[in-house]
């Protein structure tokens, strides 16, 4: 967000001070127009402006969708999902750029709050029906429905458990509804419904077509103007979005992947060996966890945990002790809150302090930024990053309640191993002793607890 | 009989609807529209008696009398003093052969990038350029202009209307090909030694009717790029006819211009629905 201001504010001062300056120069690469500007700062100058309109338009295009998509979604209001239903079939009868030319047309002086409100208007169905779909498969996710029930308000559930979520399906849509709002500022000036001295990209077009014989290289740079403006665009998605950030690399050799982790050209190495992924990263954290599929419902996996023979798991175990050997790095585990039972997690970690975080690379970014690490659950679809030290500095009463006792007598047990586990070697000798048959429900994370883990092992040595 | 011909008939009332709804929503949009006489009249709709003779002459109908005229297919009045009905006839004449080679050169793209596997490399551009304006092409094809009149202005508008469809398709096909190509009947034919050619053209019509559901959006996305490209590119039809109607606040017209729109994209709609319906996709 905070980069998407910095760019955004970029534009403005570049469009402001080119405008200012389309006549105080005596350089002009592609001539002057027909009013003595120069051409080249008046293009630059009128790629900012639309730009800005675009995003502003985009900005008030996803207020009203989100709104009803969220009463259709989450409050259950038939009337929202009747109006989405109703205005996809009749506003996505009528070419959307048609509609807002008309309105244009209708309030030739409406400018641009009025293109915004008729832009939000024509792009309501499409947007509408994208989020409420992505907001009800959302919805219906075991996290969101007992955070709902905890009476978390609906601004901490949207921000924390809806929406960062969502970023897959509503990045691109964004790109498209800019792409949209830049069809419809351009498509005033092409068709000469703007007063031609105005900066704006379409009416850049218009004169680039009228001069295409005299002049075409006004034309083709303000095409290639248009393009630089949606590869920049999709550009900035990407360089925003933490999951591109996240580079994965394919690594056979666990050997290999040790190496470069230890020269620092990777930061994470996941390995998955059977049931068990292993997650390693310079920071000395390990992370242990058992394959997302197979932990989801504890009662499934229970019954497939039965089918698996003992050599399978003593096969398993001795897999992964090589990998541990290999990797030669301390290890940490703690509780991998979706490994755990909603049951358990919404007792270990208040619902209003989690964010539920599919992606490893929007995890990874958000722990960055603005997490508490005490209070931090990042749940990841190959590893967990969960606070030990919550459950570290919490009373043993409030470590193992009755409850959870009563729910798997095994709990209370695992969990004691874990917490008291404190190097890599404790883990070889006693994961032998860990029936995964009878525990199924966790094997865990850490996360950064693994720096202490580090200093012990330091400690130690 | 009934019970089979329901649905087909619950789609049919469905997008009758939709039109007429279409068609009011733009009426009321276009009852804020400047009088006609502004327009027409110029620095003359200053003088009230000028204005005065000039609305007796063309009478603002109200939205009843609209619809009842519609009713009996009169579309009213241009500006001009035609006919609405013979303008648009007129201009649906030159733009459908436009509009049906746009939708099948969008197929045929569509089957090329089903069936070549190298067609995965320009899959990302394609991506990029269905986000792009539908003039950009229009003006694009405008630009050939520069290498003298190389292509006659028909293919180029044909070229340019297709543009944005022709993007949409291809990803989708493409994306539907290596769907099909991982389903186990796929394997199957691999086993039996089919060739990766032979395969992807026995699984071509179903990658084909996987892209019904977006039928709509495609011939909406054409007769938005022909909106631009037959005035851009100097070609009569009805992306042309909407164009002067916007200009020139012609309500009539630019009524009789949405309800034509709304008509192609039901139809779009309703062919898409019949197609889905009959290979058993979702609807």
């Amino acid at each position: 967000m905070k980069a998407l201001l910095v760019v955004l504010a970029a534009i403005w001062l570049v469009a402001i001070y080119f405008a200012g300056a389309i006549d105080a120069t005596t350089w002009h690469p592609i001539g002057l127009d027909e009013y003595g500007r120069d051409s080249l700062r008046a293009l630059i100058a009128a790629t900012g402006w639309s730009v800005l309109h675009a995003t502003l338009m985009l900005g008030c295009a996803l207020i009203l969708p989100a709104a009803v998509a969220w009463l259709a979604a989450f409050r259950q209001m038939s009337a929202a999902s009747w109006l989405l239903k109703i205005s996809a079939q009749v506003i996505e009868s009528i070419p959307a750029v048609l509609l807002v030319l008309a309105a244009v047309a209708a309030f030739p002086k409406g400018g641009l709050l009025l293109i915004s409100v008729i832009f939000a208007v024509v792009v309501f169905p499409a947007v509408g029906k994208v989020l409420a779909g992505e907001f009800s498969r959302l919805g219906a996710t075991g996290y969101v429905q007992v955070a709902h029930m905890q009476q978390i308000s609906e601004l901490s559930l949207l921000r924390r458990y809806v929406l960062p979520n969502a970023v897959a399906v509503l990045k691109p849509l964004l790109l498209q509804l800019f792409g949209s709002a830049m069809t419809v500022i351009g498509a005033v000036g092409v068709l000469g419904m703007s007063n031609r001295q105005t900066l704006d990209l379409g009416v850049f077009l218009l004169r680039g077509k009228e001069q295409l014989m005299t002049r075409p290289s006004l034309m083709l740079v303000t095409l290639l103007a248009f393009v630089i403006v949606f590869l920049m665009a999709s550009r900035i998605l990407r360089l925003t979005d933490s999951r591109a950030a996240l580079q994965v690399w394919q690594i056979k050799d666990i050997g290999e992947a040790t190496r470069r982790l230890l020269a620092g050209q990777i930061g994470i190495v996941s390995s998955k060996i059977g049931l068990i992924v292993i997650t390693a990263s310079p920071s000395g954290c390990e992370v242990i966890a058992l394959e997302k599929g197979w932990v989801k419902q504890p009662i499934e996996h229970r019954k497939s945990l039965g089918r698996i023979s003992p050599e399978a798991i003593e096969k398993q175990r001795s897999s992964l002790q090589a990998d541990l050997l290999a990797l030669k790095l301390p290890i940490c585990i703690g509780f991998a809150a979706e490994n755990l039972d909603a049951r358990w997690r919404n007792w270990l970690f208040p619902a209003d302090r989690v964010w539920q975080l599919h992606h490893m690379g929007a995890a990874l970014d958000k722990l960055s930024q603005e997490i508490d690490l005490a209070g931090a659950i990042l749940a990841g679809t190959t590893a967990n990053f969960s606070a030990r030290p919550n459950l570290l500095s919490a009373p043993p009463e409030r470590r193992y309640p009755a409850v959870l006792q009563e729910l798997d007598p095994g709990f209370a047990q695992l969990a004691d191993f874990y917490l008291d586990l404190e190097t890599s070697d404790v883990l070889q000798e006693d994961l032998s002793v860990v029936d995964l048959s009878q525990n199924p429900a966790v094997l865990f994370v850490s996360g950064f607890g693994g720096a202490k883990i580090s200093e012990v092992l330091r400690a130690h040595a | 009989m009934f019970e089979a011909a329901k649905p087909l008939l619950k789609q049919l009332l469905t997008c009758i609807a939709a039109i007429v709804a279409a068609h009011a929503l733009a009426f009321f949009l276009m009852r804020a529209l400047p009088s006609a006489a502004t327009v027409a009249l110029g620095l003359q709709s200053t003088n009230v008696e000028v204005v005065a003779a000039f609305e007796s002459s063309a009478p603002v109908r109200s939205y009843r009398q609209t619809v009842v005229d519609f009713a009996h297919l009169q579309l009213g009045r241009t500006l001009d003093g035609t006919s609405v009905s013979s303008e648009l006839l007129a201009a649906l004449k030159l733009s459908l052969p436009v509009l049906a080679l746009s939708m099948l050169l969008a197929l045929l793209t569509a089957a090329i990038f089903a069936l070549s596997p190298r067609a995965r490399a320009v899959v990302p551009s394609m991506q990029f350029f269905v986000f792009l304006p539908p003039f950009l092409f229009a003006f694009l094809a405008g630009s050939s202009q520069l290498f003298g009149n190389v292509i006659a202005p028909i293919w180029l508008t044909i070229a340019a209307s297709a543009a944005l469809a022709c993007c949409l398709f291809a990803v989708q096909a493409h994306a539907a090909m290596a769907q099909e190509l991982a389903l186990p009947h796929a394997e199957v034919m691999r086993m039996f030694c089919a060739t990766e050619r032979d395969l992807r053209l026995k699984l071509l019509p179903g990658v084909l009717v996987k892209l019904a559901p977006s039928l709509e959006t495609g011939v909406s996305l054409t007769l938005a790029s022909l909106l631009f490209a037959e005035p851009i590119l100097g070609q009569a039809g009805i992306g042309t006819l909407a164009a002067r109607a916007v200009r020139r606040s012609d309500v009539d017209l630019l009524l009789g211009a949405v309800l034509l729109f709304a008509t192609c994209i039901a139809i779009a709609r309703l062919v898409g629905w019949g197609l889905r319906r009959h290979y058993r996709l979702p609807t």
